[in-house]
């Protein structure tokens, strides 16, 4: 898939917002550079496997996804020791266990894929008119929850009770996914 | 109480998703993202770049050693399949008279100033390095295991990037010198002493325990330190990539024997000019590059 490396430079950038956004999610407030590190090691060792990697691209964004996701447990597990809160770190892993883990739900590897949008706007359009428009808003045309309220003349936390049940009916119908 | 418990986890998973979808929106709201991906692409691609690069030298060089006898190379090397190819150490001894280039089995690009010797090894996902005498660095970036030169029981340690150490072997005396990037010393007990910045040299007495940071140019420094590049039993395209390298330029060339192969040394100092005419009295190419200014 990858023999051509000017393939392979514009497959890098295409994914890079991704994926540097899902190590930033372990990130919370930490070394952000250290975001950049990590995609970089990964899309590396693609390129060094490239012969060992099938060409599907929904394989390949999982593959990507659990890259990341190793390599940024492994950093948080490493810097355990030298960490200022280790208690507030501590909740990070396990909460990163068990919710971040691209594996084991298929929404948190759909989130973070501009490919598998269409996959998440199939569903989006199964929702209620209101719920629909507001999560639109956040997720595709990135408004904050300030914004949309504005927009539509809502309260603040109304918007959040709606992309919180936008949400909950993607995890449902991408259960299969 | 379980379908308590299962409420809370369904939260926590909304949660995360949540959390999933602010930081992407973010991320894709930043008004650099474009500029960043891209610099990351070429960062990559040089990367890549230098990763060949240094598979072609190491062969080089190994050839060099092997015809000449004059570098040894020895030590346990059992290659395993996967990335962290190498078990057991490395050792390299420089006794060609002329300094030599060639990379680690990480991938980090040294130069071995004559009458050195270097070790490599793996060790608990730390890189380690174990030097006697002057060497240039240019570490393989690489986030979980960082490097760590030791020398007459100073520790440098390093994630990525490029320094010169000299600690000559009769002396108490070590420098290091920092090109670009961040490094730390610590002495033998793991205790820090310092953290350079770019283009600062520390000289430390391993007796007395006397330290002292200057601010140099490290660049010109460096390079008139290790300014000898030798190339033995290379062909046309190896020698080629080297002055590329060296200079940071391309050379478009013609006319040339691919199958030749020839010696030749230059110094880093040296004008390009000078170098594409000597390559071209040898050869019998044609040598050209934008960057040359008569």
């Amino acid at each position: 898939m990858f023999l051509d490396r000017e393939n392979f430079n514009e497959f890098c950038v295409g994914k890079y917002p991704g994926l540097i956004a899902y190590a930033k999610l372990f990130m919370r407030g930490m070394d952000s550079e250290w975001a950049e590190d990590v995609v970089q090691d990964v899309l590396f060792a693609v390129w060094r496997n490239r012969f060992f990697i099938s060409g599907d691209p929904k394989r390949i964004h999982a593959y990507l996804m659990k890259s990341v996701y190793n390599r940024c447990l492994n950093y948080l597990e490493h810097n355990r020791s030298k960490a200022k809160n280790k208690e507030e770190l501590a909740e990070l892993l396990s909460f990163a266990r068990a919710y971040y883990n691209p594996e084991e739900d298929p929404v948190i590897q759909a989130l973070f894929d501009r490919d598998l949008r269409k996959a998440i706007d199939v569903s989006v359009e199964k929702l209620p008119s209101k719920q629909q428009e507001v999560f639109r808003l956040s997720y595709f045309e990135g408004k904050s929850h300030k914004e949309i309220a504005d927009i539509l003349g809502i309260s603040v936390r109304t918007v959040d009770a709606h992309i919180y049940s936008a949400l909950k009916s993607l995890r449902l119908s991408l259960q299969n996914f | 109480m379980s379908g308590n418990r299962h409420l809370e986890d369904e939260k926590s998973r909304l949660e995360a998703y949540m959390n999933a979808v602010n930081v992407f929106r973010d991320t894709l709201s930043d008004p650099c993202l474009e500029a960043n991906a891209h610099r990351m692409a070429e960062r990559l691609d040089s990367r890549i770049e230098a990763s060949k690069r240094k598979h072609l030298k190491i062969r080089n060089v190994t050839i060099a050693f092997s015809a000449a006898c004059a570098v040894l190379l020895f030590g346990v090397v059992r290659l395993r399949r996967g990335q962290e190819a190498v078990s057991g150490f490395i050792a390299y001894e420089n006794t060609t008279g002329s300094v030599q280039q060639f990379s680690l089995p990480d991938g980090s690009s040294v130069i071995l100033a004559d009458g050195t010797s270097l070790s490599f090894i793996y060790k608990d996902g730390i890189r380690l390095a174990a030097l006697d005498g002057s060497c240039y660095f240019d570490i393989a970036k690489d986030s979980l295991n960082p490097f760590v030169v030791s020398t007459k029981g100073v520790d440098i340690k390093v994630l990525g990037t490029s320094f010169s150490v000299n600690a000559p072997a009769h002396s108490p005396r070590l420098d290091v010198t920092l090109e670009r990037g961040s490094v730390r010393l610590l002495d033998k007990h793991g205790a820090p002493l310092l953290r350079m910045l770019p283009n600062q040299r520390a000289v430390l007495d391993t007796e007395s325990g006397d330290m002292s940071v200057e601010q140099v140019f490290a660049t010109p420094l460096i390079q008139q330190q290790y300014s000898l590049v030798v190339l033995d039993n290379a062909s046309v395209d190896e020698i080629l990539s080297a002055v590329e390298s060296v200079y940071g330029i391309k050379v478009k060339a013609s006319g040339f024997d691919p199958s030749k192969r020839y010696r030749i040394s230059f110094s880093r100092t040296e004008p390009l000019g000078n170098v594409l005419n000597v390559l071209e009295l040898l050869t019998g190419g044609h040598y050209f590059s934008d960057n040359v200014t008569e």
